[in-house]
């Protein structure tokens, strides 16, 4: 008797979780998953972007293998990544930790960090590019307090990626921050009660307990840096528009999609961004597998 | 000794934290100060003290601007978006969580991969569908795609933070005879408090920022937001640096005072102790 | 559950807002004809808004109609280009160039205007040159509107202080001369900016290329036999321009690290003898104190051989065109034609706007500022006697065009050699003439 009203009650309890959790499904799959589609089948067409396809099969992508601007974007991408997995990861983790055992000052410091990520690409952008002017900018104040050596040639194509990404860093990292202070906030303190009672240091408890307990978050925010490193566009485009030095795909694929009549061409670099973002995210998926096993 | 010790570690952590802050907020000063000094100053020195305080600069940049509409605008369309995508990752994010049925992991899945869906890639298709549906310009075509844009990460943050949620907790609760929506609302939503602010936070601030697909969707002058008046603005104008970086300090006010407001709001939720 | 609720009603609230507010401009009586333009400059959408609700307004009179115009600023290319793949397409719109009018009309989008045209006598109002730009075929496909030149600001302060005479600086020798003076006196010779604008480049290569020689550069884009754009001729113009890069000359070799905004401010800042911009330039002068408008003198740039004089390179700023989906052609005929009235041909220089290419009563010249004057002047004796040169935006093929730009810079950098560059650029022309590209370059004189 027990038995058949609590598998009644799972069934029950199942068909609600369908009921919540597909509606949302479908609702994002028919607003973005389906228009993208749309787009694969471009990639394979010699689309202007305004006027009739016509199928050209896979030349797109035989000529996006071949182009030097492909190569030197796809680079860049990958150079903003491994930037972007180091540097505010890092900040986070550490200023997290931090604020989490603070008390007084906690939910101010946390404001002024996360500030910036309220200011839009567009603002941050902008402002960062006259600081980065070589004539109106802080060169001249560094060459004032005689720091010259600091005052490199921020926008030069030699520089340009990095000083882009430096803004979109400081942009970042507050972000991170908020989610990793949410994540430590989860840890029983239970936990550190009883290492400190064992005698642990500090360094052992940061290594025993704080990161292996967010270690979800931080596998999590690692993919998603990975992912949204391929289809990185606001701030490269704001401050250089993709030029020398910072061409990276979403600005050769807007290049090509509004001012070339190239939709076709771009509409295969879209693709492109999303093949190596699903195999980076299936490589995440095997890694859990195996770890887990 | 231990006193001592603690103390001096106590001023030792301080002042990293304040340094930390001095150099995130440094940009953010300059611009508040260049926002004041002439433009001829400006290029004189780039950083400085304003010599006077008038606020000449701001009237001109929020009549040019017409802020008053675009705020307006903005913050009906990023209200609109934050609540709802702040319900559908709770309760998204709990049965993804907690419940176990065929294709759960099939979803989750689907969210994770779904984040490496870029904006180029559907832009033009929706835009193409949505017109066929009256939905351009119009702010509700712009809030729902927003939506479905912002899905994703938020979801699968909420799982993540959810998982975090010891079980005995709604377990109790089914045992007192709770049905599953009376745990959501009773027990998940109250403990989530702090991804509930996180949420909020994102997704408030990206689509009050977010300009492309803002720019595209909307046409009519009375309907667009303040980050796409911003870059216009600033396009034209953009020689006048003064001008420049009143604009910038316009444009971020708002947001900046919705956020603390925020912030304080929820304030509650930001303490340890989560098992009651 | 009071914070539950008390959510859901706040997004019912301000659902029914967001609803209320979004369909506001459904309140209008009759069909709704819409405008759109790319202008983001506050006096010029204003200008722009009310000069066509004028006409609308004017039209509605005449024949009895009840239209209500809705006018939208700030759609670039890019916006533009998304909503005629869609179903949200604008009745009239703007676009940047006769290669962009091209395209459209290639692919079917745009209303063939040959009869409006012949109904309001276009062929005797407007520019032969830019007439000629607006059709595909034989057919009037578009409204070329706003003429610009490519010209040379410079400083006058400078100018005296260096002992120079503009009026003097007509050869290379006399032009290298100056920036030689400029350099060793720390100015900044010439100053531009393409960090922002990439398009900055083509400014000056339009010159560069136009003054090598403008019946080579009509043949080479046009594929004729025996001209390419790997010629000895261009080879040598690019290497002059690399190596005024190379001595500075060009920006302190910042050209394309600057953004265009740096470039006024340096300008206006009595940093540089030169700037190089086309005749748009005064919409960023006319905010200026007059003392520092007083400063610039305007001139045409000094010839680089002894094939061409100098020259005004002109383009077509705008083209007006009607989409083929619109469904009330004549109203979008009559308002093209009323751009070309001749009173509000001062309203438009008043804003900076661009201005018809036609024949322009003097009495619009009048009341402008002494800089602005000055360029008309040298626009107007320019075209006295028809003559002309070539913009890239305005008659080159558009892949070609947008490689000009970009792999200039590789250039400069060393980065590609100036053969490689002229071969990508002759072996893009080549493709895009066989896949259908049809240049229009009229004879220059």
């Amino acid at each position: 008797m027990a038995r058949q009203v609590l598998s009644n009650r799972t069934r029950r309890q199942r068909l609600i979780a369908y009921a919540s959790v597909l509606p949302i499904f479908l609702y994002h799959f028919i607003l973005i998953v389906l228009p993208t589609l749309n787009t694969l089948t471009a990639s394979f067409t010699n689309w202007n972007g305004i006027g009739k396809k016509q199928f050209t099969g896979i030349s797109n992508y035989i000529e996006l293998v071949g182009d030097p601007n492909f190569i030197t974007a796809f680079g860049n991408n990958i150079k903003w990544m491994i930037v972007f997995l180091t540097l505010p990861i890092m900040l986070g983790i550490l200023l997290g930790y931090i604020l989490s055992g603070v008390k007084r000052g906690r939910l101010f410091f946390r404001a002024v960090y996360f500030l910036p990520y309220v200011i839009s690409a567009a603002i941050a952008g902008k402002i960062f590019a006259a600081f980065y002017n070589p004539y109106f900018g802080i060169n001249v104040a560094l060459k004032a307090f005689q720091l010259d050596f600091i005052a490199l040639d921020w926008l030069a194509p030699k520089n340009a990626l990095f000083s882009v990404a430096f803004v979109d860093m400081w942009h970042w990292w507050g972000f991170l921050l908020v989610i990793f202070i949410s994540a430590l906030q989860q840890i029983d303190p239970l936990l550190y009660e009883s290492a400190r009672v064992e005698g642990a240091s500090e360094l052992q408890k940061i290594w025993y307990i704080t990161l292996p307990s967010i270690r979800q978050t931080i596998v999590f925010i690692v993919l998603i840096t990975m992912v949204w490193s391929v289809s990185t566009f606001e701030y490269v485009w704001v401050m250089t528009r993709g030029g020398p030095g910072s061409e990276i795909l979403s600005t050769m694929l807007y290049k090509n999609a509004y001012f070339k009549y190239r939709a076709g061409y771009a509409s295969s670099i879209a693709v492109v961004q999303m093949l190596v973002s699903f195999l980076i995210f299936a490589g995440f998926g095997a890694l859990r597998k195996r770890m887990e096993d | 000794m231990m006193s001592v010790c603690r103390r001096l570690n106590h001023i030792f952590v301080y002042s990293f934290l304040c340094l930390v802050a001095l150099l995130q907020l440094s940009p953010l000063l300059a611009t508040l100060f260049n926002s004041f000094r002439s433009t001829k100053d400006i290029t004189k020195f780039p950083i400085g003290l304003p010599t006077q305080y008038n606020l000449e600069n701001y009237i001109e940049a929020w009549r040019v601007g017409e802020y008053t509409r675009a705020f307006a605008n903005s913050i009906i369309v990023s209200s609109v978006s934050t609540i709802s995508v702040v319900l559908m990752a709770i309760i998204a994010g709990f049965f993804l969580a907690r419940s176990n049925f065929k294709i759960k992991d099939y979803i989750i899945t689907y969210f994770g991969v779904a984040l490496s869906i870029p904006v180029f890639a559907f832009l033009v298709p929706v835009y193409f569908s949505f017109s066929e549906l009256g939905l351009v310009d119009h702010l509700i075509g712009l809030v729902l795609l927003f939506i479905a844009i912002n899905m994703p990460f938020n979801i699968l943050l909420s799982r993540t933070y959810i998982l975090g949620i010891p079980r005995e907790l709604d377990e109790s609760a089914t045992m007192d005879g709770c049905s599953v929506y009376q745990i959501i609302w009773n027990i998940i939503f109250p403990i989530s408090k702090p991804i509930i602010t996180t949420i909020a936070l994102i997704v408030f601030v990206t689509t009050w920022n977010e300009f492309t697909v803002a720019n595209t969707f909307l046409q009519s002058p009375e309907l667009k937001t303040a980050s796409t008046k911003y870059v216009l603005f600033v396009g034209e104008r953009g020689s006048d640096l003064s001008l420049v970086y009143t604009a910038g300090i316009v444009t971020m006010l708002p947001i900046v005072a919705v956020f603390i407001a925020l912030q304080n709001y929820f304030i509650e939720g930001m303490t340890t102790g989560s098992i009651k | 559950m009071k914070r539950i609720g008390l959510m859901v009603l706040m997004m019912l609230l301000v659902l029914t807002v967001s609803v209320y507010a979004g369909g506001e401009q459904e309140s209008s009586e009759g069909p709704v004809f819409e405008v759109s333009s790319n202008v983001t400059e506050e006096g010029q959408v204003e200008l722009l808004g009310k000069l066509f609700q004028r006409f609308v307004d004017e039209y509605n009179a005449e024949n009895g109609s009840n239209y209500s115009l809705k006018f939208v600023s700030g759609q670039g290319m890019d916006i533009i280009n998304t909503r005629m793949s869609s179903n949200n397409k604008p009745d009239i719109f703007s676009i940047d160039s006769p290669a962009d009018s091209n395209e459209f009309a290639g692919s079917g989008l745009l209303l063939d205007l040959t009869e409006y045209a012949e109904q309001y006598s276009w062929d005797e109002t407007i520019f032969d040159w830019a007439y000629s730009l607006a059709k595909v075929d034989g057919d009037v496909m578009a409204l070329p509107f706003g003429y610009e030149g490519m010209v040379i600001w410079y400083n006058k302060e400078i100018m005296k202080e260096l002992g120079l005479d503009a009026q003097s600086i007509d050869t290379l020798p006399e032009f290298e001369a100056a920036m030689k003076k400029a350099s060793e006196a720390d100015y900044i010779p010439v100053m531009l900016g393409s960090q922002d604008w990439p398009w900055a480049q083509e400014w000056y290569l339009s010159i560069l290329y136009s003054y090598t020689g403008r019946d080579r550069v009509k043949k080479t884009i046009e594929g004729v036999e025996g001209y390419a754009w790997t010629d000895e001729a261009f080879a040598e113009t690019v290497a002059l321009y690399e190596s005024w890069h190379d001595k500075g000359y060009l920006a302190d070799g910042r050209s394309y690290v600057l953004t265009s905004d740096d470039a006024i401010n340096l300008f206006t800042n009595d940093r540089a003898l030169f700037k190089l911009e086309g005749t748009w330039a005064p919409y960023w002068m006319m905010p200026l104190e007059e003392a520092d408008q007083n400063k610039i003198g305007v001139m045409l740039h000094p010839a680089i051989n002894d094939i061409e004089e100098p020259h005004m390179p002109l383009a077509v700023g705008n083209m007006w065109c009607a989409s083929s989906d619109t469904e009330h052609p004549e109203l979008a005929a009559y308002l093209l034609d009323r751009l070309l009235d001749q009173d509000i041909q001062s309203e438009f220089l008043d804003v900076g706007y661009d201005l018809a290419p036609m024949q322009i009563n003097e009495s619009e010249f009048e009341g402008l500022i002494p800089v602005v004057e000055d360029m008309w002047n040298v626009v107007n004796g320019a075209l006295a006697d028809g003559s002309f040169g070539y913009t890239t935006w305005a008659f080159y093929p558009p892949e070609t065009r947008v490689y000009l730009y970009e792999g200039i810079v590789n250039v400069l950098e060393d980065k590609i050699t100036i053969d490689e560059y002229l071969s990508e650029m002759q072996r893009l022309n080549q493709k895009e003439l066989e896949q259908g590209f049809n240049p229009v370059i009229p004879a220059a004189n």
